[in-house]
């Protein structure tokens, strides 16, 4: 192993010996904006693996990547509108941003979804290294799994098993480095808008011929809620032998959650019906007359498929008696729809829209 | 309890997270969380089919890595506690059931823990040196006391008369406020989770915009908005309401349309989204501290007031509510920046005052009837 100081004289020599290290597979300690990292060539197995055994545990988890540029990066991910506007607006610096993965990074670099994180670090010696190899490298911090984030190479070293240090092959030593916090992951993978939005496009084109059932302009709040309620009571009576299900469609804060707030409230349930978006799912219990159930809330927002609705329960929910009303229902409208009918459910379509700030025009169809 | 210094072992596993910790008394031995053992962050949102893969693979392993830092073996633990609500079910699930085996078979006492009670007492923690903000056996000084918990889950205020009574006074409405900055972000297309990233936007704002937003006047007050807005005019949520409820979906819309129309203005010149996220987080800022001050008023006799949190890592927010408590001549505390978003420490810590005060805890087969609650309350 070899330690260079680096003074801002010696980069070019600095950066030869870090090719060498890159092109023969080896890995090496180099410092950034944030704390060390240790890098190796993203692309090539053997460098990979080497860093795997220095880490010292894997448990199948990602790295994330360094690149020189944008072009670089979208030889590596497929980037959508999220990650263009946050590479040209605030790259280089300490961000890794998570895209979709062209499988073109050496094994167990991309995650086990599929998506790969970039950082363009802001630390020219750095990014020399990586433009001059042409390829990048990978971008963890240089500890090894469990140990604290490192800031020098002394605090690196302390109390490091003798089989990571033997495999280090080179260490750029820039000193104590400013204690800045490690770069903040955004993942750009999630909820892209334009499958939404499609999904919703071809739902409400669907339901634009028929007739609506209810119809409301709300101008606040209290409003909303009371639509929802004048829907529940429209389906109250509704036979109990299958279980009911709202599909609540609409963009962001045009009231869905106030909706199924008022649902809730004909239902009798005395609890506050909040947002579910952080826990996916709500559950209530309620008893009206003769009709019990529960009444599930459900946000689809933060998830992905139908499968992934299937496993926090909605094959279990799909009960007689029960009310179900689901946000962003159009995310996968055509499976869900499925899913319903066959176990007998009743389905009723509520879209939102903006119409101004204040004013929103809510419809339901069946 | 046999000892005046029990050890604890904690779990959470209510949301995206697998979390294992290891106490002596106040004292943290291990805190290991399983993001934290990844070799990089962990990406994306909760997927709950991934997220409880993820606890089931991990929990085992987040278990031993906590036990070798604790330095400690299986045997030497006396109590298990772990996160019975709220949270996520099939995630909570994972935890409880691993809690409960290890309990029942190992014969340990067992302790199911709220885990907003959790948060609310992360400031409680010692390091390892037996080191906190808060001494011991001063605790009963501090009450009674308001909290503030403010998650991706949850925006509330508790009043606390003593260590485990509690009430809540306000909570939200409808979203909470680490969810509207999830939701915003989402809006500025700037990915996800919101909070890190929106407080990173924050920081690049014009400095005249960011003295005006967070400009005080000459007793100390905040300027009244009016004086301040102007740039976006983004509404405080909840200014007038008489309650100590908070709202944050009318921010939410206010929000929306804002961007519609500054996205039709500078077209593809983004810079205002800076200033815009400056003022976002002044607005989620002061609706917190509005309502936070209203509570103090209601409440004069308290000694101290308790953050907790991961909303709380914005300094932004924390600063704000910092100085309004030391206006009021409070004490103030806030958990050490490891134990403010989801962690099993907190778990920990709710499980020594529970052993200690209410003497609580379960042991044989009563251990097994524990069922999650993804609704419960404080």
């Amino acid at each position: 192993m070899e330690r260079i100081k680096y003074t801002k004289k010696n980069s070019e020599a600095i950066i030869k010996k870090a090719l060498t290290v890159l092109k023969t597979g080896g890995i090496f300690v180099f410092p950034t904006e944030t704390c060390y990292g240790i890098g190796a060539s993203a692309t090539s197995q053997k460098s990979v693996d080497k860093l795997f055994s220095y880490k010292t545990r894997r448990e199948g988890k990602p790295l994330s990547i360094a690149v020189s540029d944008k072009n670089m990066a979208a030889k590596y991910v497929s980037l959508n509108e999220i990650a263009d506007n946050l590479y040209k607006n605030y790259l280089p610096g300490p961000i890794t941003v998570v895209s979709k993965g062209l499988g073109k990074v050496a094994r167990g670099v991309e995650s086990e979804y599929g998506t790969l994180g970039i950082r363009i670090p802001d630390y020219d010696l750095v990014l020399d290294i990586i433009s001059e190899f042409g390829k990048p490298i990978t971008a963890t911090s240089a500890n090894i799994s469990y140990m604290p984030k490192p800031y020098s190479v002394e605090a690196l070293l302390k109390d490091m098993p003798q089989k990571s240090l033997g495999l280090i092959d080179l260490i750029i030593d820039a000193g104590e480095l400013p204690h800045r916090e490690v770069s903040t992951v955004v993942d750009t993978t999630m909820n892209n808008l334009n499958v939404m939005r499609q999904g919703q496009i071809d739902l409400v084109k669907k339901l634009s011929d028929q007739k609506s059932i209810m119809f409301a302009q709300t101008n606040s709040a209290e409003q909303t809620v009371n639509f929802g309620g004048m829907n529940m009571l429209k389906y109250i009576d509704e036979p109990l032998d299958k279980p009911l299900v709202f599909f609540l469609v609409g963009e962001l804060g045009t009231g869905k959650t106030q909706f199924s707030k008022g649902l809730a409230n004909k239902l009798g349930i005395k609890e506050m019906v909040k947002s579910p978006t952080f826990t996916i799912l709500n559950e209530y219990e309620y008893k009206l007359g003769r009709r019990k159930g529960k009444f599930i809330h459900i946000d689809t927002w933060r998830i992905d498929s139908l499968k992934d609705l299937e496993t926090i329960g909605l094959n279990e929910y799909l009960a007689a008696g029960n009310i179900i009303a689901i946000e962003w229902a159009d995310k996968f409208f055509a499976d869900l729809k499925t899913k319903i009918k066959k176990s007998g459910g009743k389905i009723v379509n509520v879209i939102f829209n903006y119409l101004t700030e204040d004013i929103r025009n809510i419809k339901t169809y069946e | 309890m046999s000892n005046a210094k029990p050890i604890i072992l904690a779990i959470d596993t209510s949301c995206d997270d697998t979390s294992v910790a290891v106490l002596r008394g106040r004292c943290i031995l291990a805190s290991v969380i399983s993001s934290q053992t990844e070799l990089h962050k962990k990406w994306g949102g909760v997927v709950p089919d991934i997220a409880r893969r993820a606890h089931k693979e991990n929990i085992e392993n987040v278990y031993q890595e906590a036990l070798k830092r604790a330095r400690l073996s299986e045997a030497d633990i006396e109590f298990v506690a772990v996160t019975y609500g709220p949270g996520l079910a099939i995630a909570l699930e994972v935890g409880l059931n691993f809690a409960k085996t290890l309990a029942y078979e190992q014969k340990k006492k067992f302790i199911p823990i709220n885990h907003m009670e959790g948060h609310m007492l992360a400031s409680f923690i010692l390091n390892s040196k037996a080191k906190g903000a808060i001494e011991e056996n001063k605790e009963n000084k501090l009450f009674p006391a308001l909290a503030l918990l403010i998650s991706g889950n949850h925006s509330e205020i508790i009043y606390a008369k003593a260590l485990n009574e509690y009430e809540i006074l306000g909570e939200t409405l409808d979203d909470a406020a680490g969810e509207a900055f999830d939701k915003v972000a989402r809006m500025m297309n700037v990915g996800y989770p919101g909070g890190p990233i929106i407080t990173l936007l924050a920081g690049r704002a014009s400095k005249k915009w960011s003295d005006a937003l967070s400009g005080l006047n000459e007793r100390g007050e905040k300027k009244p908005i009016a004086e301040v807005a102007g740039r976006f005019g983004l509404p405080i949520p909840m200014m007038r309401s008489k309650d100590l409820n908070f709202s944050f979906s009318g921010l939410k819309t206010a929000c929306l349309y804002r961007m519609k129309a500054l996205r039709e203005k500078y077209k593809k010149d983004t810079d205002w989204a800076y200033d815009f996220s400056r003022e976002f987080i002044n607005a989620v800022s002061r609706s917190l501290s509005v309502k936070l001050s209203k509570a103090i008023k209601l409440y004069p006799n308290i000694k101290s007031v308790i953050i907790g949190g991961g909303v709380s890592n914005n300094k932004y927010i924390v600063r704000e509510i910092g100085t309004l408590v030391r206006k009021f001549g409070k004490k103030y505390f806030i958990p050490e920046i490891r134990f403010r978003s989801d962690n099993a420490a907190m778990i920990g810590i709710a499980a020594y005052y529970n052993i200690k005060n209410k003497k609580n805890w379960l042991e044989g087969e009563e251990i097994l009837t524990v069922d999650r609650k993804p609704m419960l309350r404080l």
